[in-house]
């Protein structure tokens, strides 16, 4: 250690409060209701290199352990003191933006003539433009449908405004006032950070600034490696979905209109690191759900499942990016997690949500401390209706719609509310009711809905609504885990899944699936049943995953799908491989009818797509998942997914715990 | 005529303090006694009846007594109130553990669940509702309710909540439940949301009323035991209580009136030493400054921008208060943190605290673990042979003892290693003062510290040197602020009213009337005798229509209008999100109203001693022991000017001036010290 054990902790303090006075600045001062309500901005300092040093812990959303910062750092270098940049374009900045209404800014800071340090800072601004009010759409195919692409410009140059930026972005907003309070905040905060961080050196010196980040990015790295060392050392497997979308025909049978979106991740712990392979992933998708990472192994968003779990179990670790230093990963190119550029992404958050899942079913495997996944869902109901009075459309204010934690070791899950959503208030319903023409009739526990087990999971919720005029719209965003149950751990039963219902106990009963959009008529009634979280077992017995997964499982069988998304990944030219996944999945999937997926049904479906199915098994480049041949930190960090080892021949990855 | 008197006094962990001032010059007379955790207001007799006797003071010469206590609130965090029954809408059971969903800690796997203070099998689902207009949708059925009632007391319930959905405009569905009760149960308490606290927001109203009905009887039944004995004593006056608000009420009114007193002093201990603050500073000519209360575990500090900071959002334990509360935010460290070198080699403070039992090593109670205080000690902070007056018997070899391991384990001397702990627990508290600057929109440089609490006046000046702040002021009687603050302090009452959307001129008008009849029908009902200056302040939570974030628009006397509000409103806006709100909707979510009236009591003379001659002591700095002197701060006179490094003890605490600091007594009698800011801590 270069650093004092006294000045470090002093320093430690120091930075802390850099980044919390940051945040603090931007939430008082900026419009957006996304930061006012659900603390969607961020703020962290990082190293010349782009490590993420110091970063809020209470205040955001928390999603900076593992931000890359290098790409955008060296988009504008060289850099004076007082220059700011800006962009939220995904391809631009190497997986720092994953979404356009994300404004990121970053500002050097100088010491002496000298850059020791990055601050940055985003929030997620009301609307960048784009097809609809707000940005995001599930239904967006082509990132430009997203709004305003801004390449990293600078705002400020040597600390004078460039206004035509300013300018340029509020008019392409639907809301410039507030786009340009928002950008007005980041710049405000990231002068404190410059001010802040020239006292420090002040009173301590530059030399010891620079030992302490040092020194805290490896401390948070050697206690990470010395948690992960508490798991048992070997390889974990787990297979989970983004669910598609059904169409229920009048003779009662389901044909698939999306496919599910496979996730497949082999875990592998020992000697201090993890590797996390995704190969097996599905390819990106045509729906805005791609998760652009810029193939970075520590991404904060593959990255964040694995920092809570080190920071709940040492509250007191540093809280910086050499938390995610002994991760590597392997991130197909083209596939749904490392997409091509251009992939819409304004949704993405439905693809790390169930990552974490994933995560933490290879977690269950590995540790002796198994913890059952929550809902795994962060879905958001807006209501419209057009105020007969004025004649002006009015929207609510998005009600959170959550459902349980899963059980975890010694305590049982929490209900309605889980970490993937738990920074989220709700709306008073007093306030609901006084704002839009409905009448909420339930708003309670979905008692009986958390998995069972010696520690169950958290029920889900149950929020009922009767509109009482016409013409009012409900907008349900994110909601999931409508089929695949979540899971249960160690003996633990699944969680109950969620489901909408349109007119409840009368003839016109309806299930409304994912409900995206529905305009009710005066005395309709909307019900939302959250999932329950997993239950966690006493330890006997695996996974269960509830039969709607089960079944998929027995009708797809895992390796089949394997060998699919390699077909795709290994024979499609990059292009075209969203459309022909998709073609060829339905093509299968209606070949299979009442039956199950054979090797013969996809072989015959890829000759006819023009694919070798011998090519598929076995060929597909990965990674090396070796963690004692995984490359230090600092050289290759970035290009883990691009490096492209020797054809391995393993077992196709079979979803862990029923294998 | 003989000499009139009022008391303060306030009960805290350890001490009971009681002050006594002359009405006619202002002169106090302070004095602690111990606490009594069994029965509280035993320590305030004995503390009274001392106090009496030592002055020569006859009870009946006492005109004023007012009383700050923690019963409420340690009754609360200890849940060893009544046992309480909620009665809900139907459809909303778990109100209370929903809340507003957010977690305590989102990225932490093991957080635990919200705890509601009503047993969930407690609360019971009334049939009945109404529309946010008013508007009947279903009717009460009374034999529900009294069914619903009557099975909760049969199982043991000992109090009842009642919170419906839109009570706080439409109060009477309430009204009707608590007839309802007070016929088939006579005697058992009742708390309704909408009676209490008439402010839209579901959880938090009937968090109001769950409070109360905890509460409010425990309350009752102290109150009047106390107020019976000092009657008994002789005292034949006007007897007052202190609140969350920073003002006090009186405690002799109607029983009923416990429940709501219960829940308007939950936060009165930090509040009322704001108040006294608040006065301490007027009297100095300081009005933008941050109060540092350090106690055992924490430091308790509010940000005073002009006037006294007020919270809609604060929070008691797990339960959000949202009857405004003097704003006061618990940080950092306190004088019982434990220190120790964690498992990568890194000196820490806490967040353990060795509190108030066992307590630091130095105080020889058993304690053995290293505290911030016995850092003090080894540094010569504190001086031992004077501390407390002598109340805690300080042993400086019990604190070396306690920190030798770690000094040892860093290779540094016990000095060194002492004086690195106060600088990281300077660090902590500033890490977390300059975020909470930050949201109220302050700069500390440029604010004045002014530190009270048994150990705030030893760590202020490093404090302010690391923040940059210029002054510190210590009050001449810091350990006795609060039992000052609830003599001295305002009688206070805050009212709101729903309102929701758009408002006519008229509307206003009639709103802020009628609250103003109420407070005036309050104030009439006090014993305000001492208290006849009235001022009123109205006040709004204001939003733009569609936005889900109010702000706090004050409007004068002379300009009740919406077009005022609309200005005061863009200036605030301006401010607070430097965008200009146009010409979009107001939505006006509720009215609110203050009214305090302020006490008359001349300002206390300070003679002051006649010394200023200090005697040799060493004090660590950079590591090393260095030269310093010692003041004894009852002998200072006014004017006394005093060169760091120097240590001043006093009755009730211990001051540090550090190198390149200056201390000099004002002619109030406070310690002022101006804080070097250059200087290098590398």
């Amino acid at each position: 250690m270069r650093s004092s054990p006294v000045v470090l902790e002093i320093l430690a303090h120091r930075f802390a409060a850099v980044v919390e006075e940051m945040a603090e600045n931007i939430r008082r001062t900026s419009f957006s209701i996304f930061v006012k309500q659900t603390a969607d901005f961020g703020t962290c300092l990082v190293t010349p290199d782009g490590e993420v040093f110091a970063a809020p812990r209470r205040i955001s959303g928390n999603l900076m352990i593992g931000v890359p910062a290098k790409a955008v750092i060296e988009s504008l270098a060289p850099y004076a003191p007082g220059d700011i940049g800006l962009s939220n374009d995904p391809d631009a900045t190497g997986g720092l933006v994953t979404h356009l209404p994300d404004l990121w800014a970053w500002q050097p800071l100088f010491i002496d003539g000298e850059i020791i340090a990055y601050a940055l800072s985003f929030v997620h601004s009301s609307d960048i433009g784009g097809s609809v009010p707000s940005s995001i759409d599930w239904g967006h195919t082509d990132m430009h449908q997203e709004g305003l692409l801004i390449p990293p410009v600078r705002m400020l140059t040597a600390g004078e405004r460039n206004q035509a930026v300013f300018d340029l972005v509020a008019r392409n907003s639907r809301v410039p006032s507030q786009n340009l309070g928002d950008l007005e905040a980041q710049v405000a905060g990231l002068r404190t950070a410059q001010r802040r961080l020239s006292e420090i050196a002040e009173s301590y010196g530059k030399s010891a600034v620079e030992d302490a980040i040092a020194d805290l990015i490896d401390t948070a790295s050697f206690k990470a490696s010395a948690l992960l060392d508490t798991l048992t050392p070997g390889s974990y497997e787990f297979v989970d979905y983004v669910e598609g979308i059904e169409r229920l025909e009048a003779d009662g049978s389901r044909v698939t209109e999306v496919p599910p979106t496979r996730l497949a991740l082999r875990l592998t712990v020992g000697e201090g690191r993890a590797h996390l392979d995704f190969d097996g992933t599905s390819p990106q998708v045509l729906e805005a759900i791609n998760l652009h990472t810029g193939g970075e192994p520590g991404h904060y968003m593959l990255a964040f499942a694995l920092v809570n779990w080190f920071y709940s179990q040492d509250q007191q670790i540093p809280y910086n990016s050499g938390l995610v230093r002994p991760l590597t990963a392997n991130l197909p190119a083209g596939s749904i997690l490392n997409p091509r550029p251009g992939a819409p992404c304004g949704v993405r958050a439905a693809v790390f949500f169930r990552i974490m899942d994933c995560v933490v079913g290879c977690l269950a495997q590995a540790s002796d401390r198994a913890m059952a996944p929550g809902a795994g869902l962060v879905a958001i109901a807006s209501i419209a209706h057009v105020d007969l009075a004025s004649g002006e459309r009015k929207v609510s204010v998005g009600q959170p719609l959550t459902g349980g934690s899963g059980g975890r070791p010694g305590q049982p899950g929490i209900s309605g509310t889980s970490y993937m959503g738990g920074w989220l208030r709700n709306v008073p319903n007093e306030v609901l009711e006084s704002d839009v023409p409905v009448l909420v009739e339930e708003y309670k526990y979905r008692r009986g809905s958390g998995g069972s087990g010696s520690q169950p999971g958290g029920d889900g919720l149950v929020v009922q609504i009767r509109s009482l005029e016409d013409d009012v719209t409900f907008v349900v965003r994110g909601l999931e885990r409508l089929f695949y149950q979540p899971f249960g751990v160690a003996g633990g039963g699944p969680g109950a899944p969620g489901i909408a219902t349109l007119n409840p106990g009368t003839p016109g009963e309806r299930n409304l699936g994912r409900v995206g959009s529905i305009t009710l008529k005066a005395g309709d009634v909307l019900r939302v049943e959250t999932p329950g979280g997993g239950g966690l077992g006493s330890g006997a017995g695996g996974f269960d995953f509830g039969e709607a997964r089960e079944s998929y499982d027995r009708r797809f069988p895992q390796p089949l799908q394997n060998q699919l998304v390699h077909a795709v990944l290994g024979q499609v030219p990059s292009a075209r491989q969203a459309a022909v996944y998709r073609a060829l999945y339905l093509r299968i999937d209606r070949a299979a009818g009442d039956g199950v997926v054979t090797q013969a049904v996809l072989d015959e479906a890829l000759e006819a797509a023009g694919l070798d199915a011998a090519r598929v098994s076995g060929e597909m480049p990965v990674a090396d998942p070796a963690p004692d041949k995984a490359h230090p930190p600092g050289e290759t960090r970035g290009e883990a997914a691009k490096v492209e080892a020797p054809g391995r021949t393993g077992t196709a990855p079979s979803i862990g715990g029923t294998a | 005529m003989s000499a009139r008197y009022r008391l303060g006094v306030d009960v805290g962990g350890t001490f009971t303090d009681i002050v006594l001032a002359d009405a006619s010059t202002g002169e106090l007379r302070t004095d602690k006694v111990p606490s009594d955790a069994g029965q509280p207001a035993r320590a305030v007799i004995a503390g009274v009846t001392k106090m009496l006797a030592v002055s020569g003071v006859e009870p009946g010469q006492i005109e004023y007594f007012s009383h700050g206590q923690t019963f409420a609130l340690n009754t609360l965090l200890q849940r060893t109130g009544a046992r309480v029954g909620l009665l809900v809408t139907r459809g909303f059971p778990d109100l209370l553990s929903i809340g507003r969903l957010r977690l305590s800690d989102p990225i932490d796997y093991f957080t635990g669940p919200r705890r509601p203070l009503v047993d969930p099998t407690d609360v019971r689902e009334i049939t009945e509702r109404l529309r946010a207009d008013g508007s009947l949708v279903t009717p009460i059925d009374p034999d529900q309710v009294r069914e619903a009632v009557a099975a909760l007391v049969a199982d043991g319930v000992e109090a009842v909540a009642v919170a419906f959905l839109h009570s706080h405009r439409f109060g009477h569905h309430e009204a009707q439940v608590a007839d309802i009760i007070a016929e088939a149960l006579p005697g058992l308490p009742v708390a309704c949301s909408s009676r209490l606290w008439p402010e839209e927001k579901e959880y938090e109203r009937a968090t109001v009323a769950v409070l109360a009905a905890h509460v409010g009887r425990a309350l009752g039944d102290y109150l009047q035991y106390l107020s019976s004995e000092l009657r008994a004593l002789g005292l034949d006056c006007p007897m007052h209580i202190t609140k969350s608000n920073g003002g006090v009420t009186s405690i002799d009114s109607h029983p009923r009136e416990f429940l709501r007193t219960a829940v308007e002093t939950l936060l009165s201990g930090p509040a009322s030493g704001v108040a006294g603050t608040m006065r301490v500073a007027a009297t100095a000519g300081v009005d933008q400054f941050i109060t540092m209360d350090m106690g055992g575990t924490s430091v308790d500090c509010a940000i005073v921008d002009g006037r006294i900071p007020y919270s809609t959002e604060s929070e008691i334990g797990e339960f959000p208060l949202i009857i405004p509360s003097v704003e006061v935010s618990s940080i950092g460290a306190g004088g019982g943190s434990v220190i120790r070198v964690d498992e990568t080699g890194v000196l820490k403070v806490g967040p353990r605290s060795a509190g108030a039992h066992p307590g630091p090593s130095c105080y020889g109670r058993g304690g053995t673990e290293p505290t911030l205080t016995d850092a003090y000690v080894v540094c010569g902070y504190i001086d031992p042979a004077d501390f407390a007056s002598g109340a805690v018997t300080i042993d400086t070899d019990r604190a070396r003892t306690a920190l030798e391991p770690l000094a040892v384990k860093l290779g540094l001397t016990v000095e060194a290693l002492a004086e690195a702990a106060v600088a990281v627990a300077t660090a902590m508290m500033h890490s977390q003062l300059i975020p909470l600057c930050a949201q109220h929109g302050v700069d500390p440089a440029g604010m004045t510290l002014i530190a009270y609490g048994g150990a705030g006046p030893v760590q202020a000046a490093l404090l302010a040197a690391a923040l940059k702040m210029p002054e510190v002021l210590i009050p001449n009687s810091p350990g006795t602020l609060c039992a000052y603050g609830a003599l001295a302090t305002d009688m206070r009452v805050d009212l709101v009213s729903p309102v929701g959307g758009t408002v006519t001129d008229a509307e206003l008008a009639d709103g802020w009337d009628d609250l103003q009849r109420r407070a005036e029908q309050w104030y009439a009902q006090q014993d305000h005798r001492l208290h006849p200056d009235v001022r009123i302040t109205r006040w709004a939570d204001v939003q733009l229509s569609g936005q889900s974030f109010t702000l706090p628009i004050t409007l004068s006397e002379d300009d009740i209008s919406v077009k005022a509000l609309r200005e005061a409103f863009t200036g605030a806006y301006l401010k607070a999100y430097a965008v200009d709100p146009g010409d979009a909707d107001l939505d006006v979510r509720c009215l609110r109203l203050t009214l305090a009236a302020s006490a008359f009591l001349p300002e206390p003379v300070f003679a002051g001693g006649r010394s200023i001659s200090g005697t040799p002591h060493r004090v660590v700095e950079d590591g090393e022991p260095v030269a310093a002197s010692i003041y004894r701060r009852p002998l200072l006179p006014i004017g006394a000017v005093m060169q760091g490094p120097a240590v001043i003890p006093a009755p009730d605490t211990s001051i540090f001036v550090p190198s390149g600091c200056t201390a000099r007594v004002d002619q109030h009698g406070n310690l002022r010290i101006t804080v070097s800011l250059g200087g290098s801590h590398a």
